[in-house]
């Protein structure tokens, strides 16, 4: 049975899912379905779209300037960047990102456990200079949320 | 005071909910109301009911043991009923649909699959798939980009990293597919890139994780996946009953 | 947040232009504040921290009883409860 930990993960479920009984109350949550979902998964928004051509920059910048080859690179990055773990959200770059340069043999241990001992700092994507959570986020399409005001 | 409902069980079910408690602080009462070859799980419940961690656990550990025991038609969380007599009208009026309902999930669990991608590694790989963007990146470098070309920019690398996670979501669908006897494909919450509900015969829930195992070895690095179960089949129980159906 | 973004991002934004241009940030901020999704992950957040032991009990306690009377806050705003 899914355990206390990993509850937050399928909120939505409990919240949005399950019977209903027309005439008796429900709790007052607004459910998720009732909103149009949005099945994009990249936000479509200016915000986004100039946080993409930045990042790609930087990447292309790094792919091209220095002789190394990809894991390198990433190795890099994977210092650079906050270690941590996904949870339900977009996992951390650098810890996924982390998983290409470990040498294919040891089997990293199953993502899934959460209750693991050793206290972990919360995801955060590598790149540092970001305040916001730079992520591919899935969000409601606001009635007037075109790109350009 | 009205009632809060949790679940809803053919009246053979064990209904063994000893240690358990229902929403409310300290913990409410469980009883049980039968009618019409049926049982709903139910407690008092205050007039307004919040989605408080420890309510939802109370409800998700009910629908849990449950479901452990035989087969339970889980109510969304909160659904709150005036009185326990409402709650039996409703089984009565409802009978066929939820004994029909009850005996098409027998045996059967929900399993969640949620992947969530790296945005930054999917970024990478977008980039080393598509040429055409490495070159537009270097010419607008090269130009000194006004704020009209990095947003168009950014638009096209932002298409490029959505299909491609929508395309390593829909390889999760795909290898998932086979083993599920029912599928929901839920919103996308958190940031993740797939919500996949899969009904399975619960003899198959080894073979599913088994499955994801080698769909997270396949996308290591770049997309995270995640599978939660078994649960009692929220997604599949259809929100409302239909009138017609007593 | 969608137009704050750009805000900082466009300078050459006359001056005369800001008041709406204020206006228009307070909106979006104040959608974002009350938008349910983006309440809901709050939540699930606020769930996951309590779970890694980064929060206590009170200070878990209280930070839900925000988020949820938002939640109803935001309820409120778009027109009563769904049924």
């Amino acid at each position: 049975m899914s355990r206390a930990g990993t509850l937050y993960d399928v909120l939505d479920l409990i919240l949005d899912k399950g019977i209903v009984i027309d005439v008796f109350a429900r709790v007052s949550l607004i459910g998720i379905e009732i909103l149009t979902v949005d099945v994009r998964i990249v936000v479509a928004s200016v915000d986004t779209y100039l946080r993409f051509a930045e990042m790609t920059n930087r990447l292309d910048l790094t792919h091209n300037s220095k002789a190394q080859t990809l894991p390198e690179m990433i190795g890099d990055i994977t210092e650079k960047g906050a270690q941590g773990k996904g949870r339900g959200a977009l996992s951390g770059a650098a810890e996924a990102v982390g998983d290409i340069v470990r040498p294919k043999g040891s089997r990293k241990e199953d993502d899934g456990d959460e209750e693991e001992a050793k206290p972990r700092q919360r995801a955060r994507s590598a790149s540092d200079e970001e305040k916001a959570k730079p992520r591919v986020r899935a969000r409601r399409p606001r009635p007037d949320d075109e790109d350009a005001r | 005071m009205s009632t809060c409902v949790y679940g809803i069980v053919a009246d053979s079910h064990p209904l063994g909910l000893d240690g358990l408690r229902g929403i409310g602080a300290p913990g409410s009462e469980v009883r049980v109301v039968g009618e019409a070859g049926l049982a709903a799980v139910v407690s008092t419940a205050p007039e307004r009911v919040r989605a408080k961690r420890r309510d939802v656990l109370a409800h998700q550990a009910l629908l849990d043991r449950l479901g452990g025991q035989g087969t339970v038609l889980p109510m969304r969380f909160g659904t709150v009923a005036p009185s326990d007599e409402a709650v039996a009208g409703e089984l009565r009026a409802g009978a066929g649909h939820y004994r029909s309902l009850l005996e098409e999930l027998r045996g059967r669990v929900e399993l969640n699959v949620r992947a969530a991608h790296s945005e930054e590694a999917v970024l990478r790989e977008v980039l080393r798939e598509d040429e055409g963007l490495r070159e537009t990146c270097a010419e607008l470098r090269a130009a000194g980009a006004g704020i009209g070309d990095r947003l168009a920019f950014g638009e096209s690398v932002a298409r490029a990293v959505e299909a491609r996670c929508r395309r390593d979501a829909d390889r999760v669908t795909g290898a998932l597919r086979g083993h599920a006897e029912r599928v929901s494909l839920g919103p996308l919450v958190n940031g993740c890139s797939l919500n996949l509900s899969i009904l399975v015969d619960r003899d198959r829930v080894g073979a599913v994780e088994r499955e994801v195992d080698r769909l997270r070895e396949a996308l290591d690095g770049l997309a995270d996946i995640r599978l939660h179960g078994p649960l009692s089949p929220y997604s599949f129980v259809a929100a409302g009953r239909p009138a017609a159906a007593g | 947040m969608g137009l704050v973004g750009m805000i900082l991002t466009a300078p050459f934004a006359p001056l005369r232009a800001v008041p709406w241009v204020a206006r228009q940030v307070l909106d979006a901020a104040e959608r974002e504040f009350y938008d349910p999704a983006v309440i809901r992950a709050e939540l699930a957040e606020l769930w996951a921290r309590y779970d890694e032991g980064e929060i206590d009990e009170a200070g878990f306690d209280r930070a839900e009883d925000e988020l949820l009377a938002r939640l109803e806050e935001a309820e409120a705003i778009r027109g009563g409860p769904p049924d």
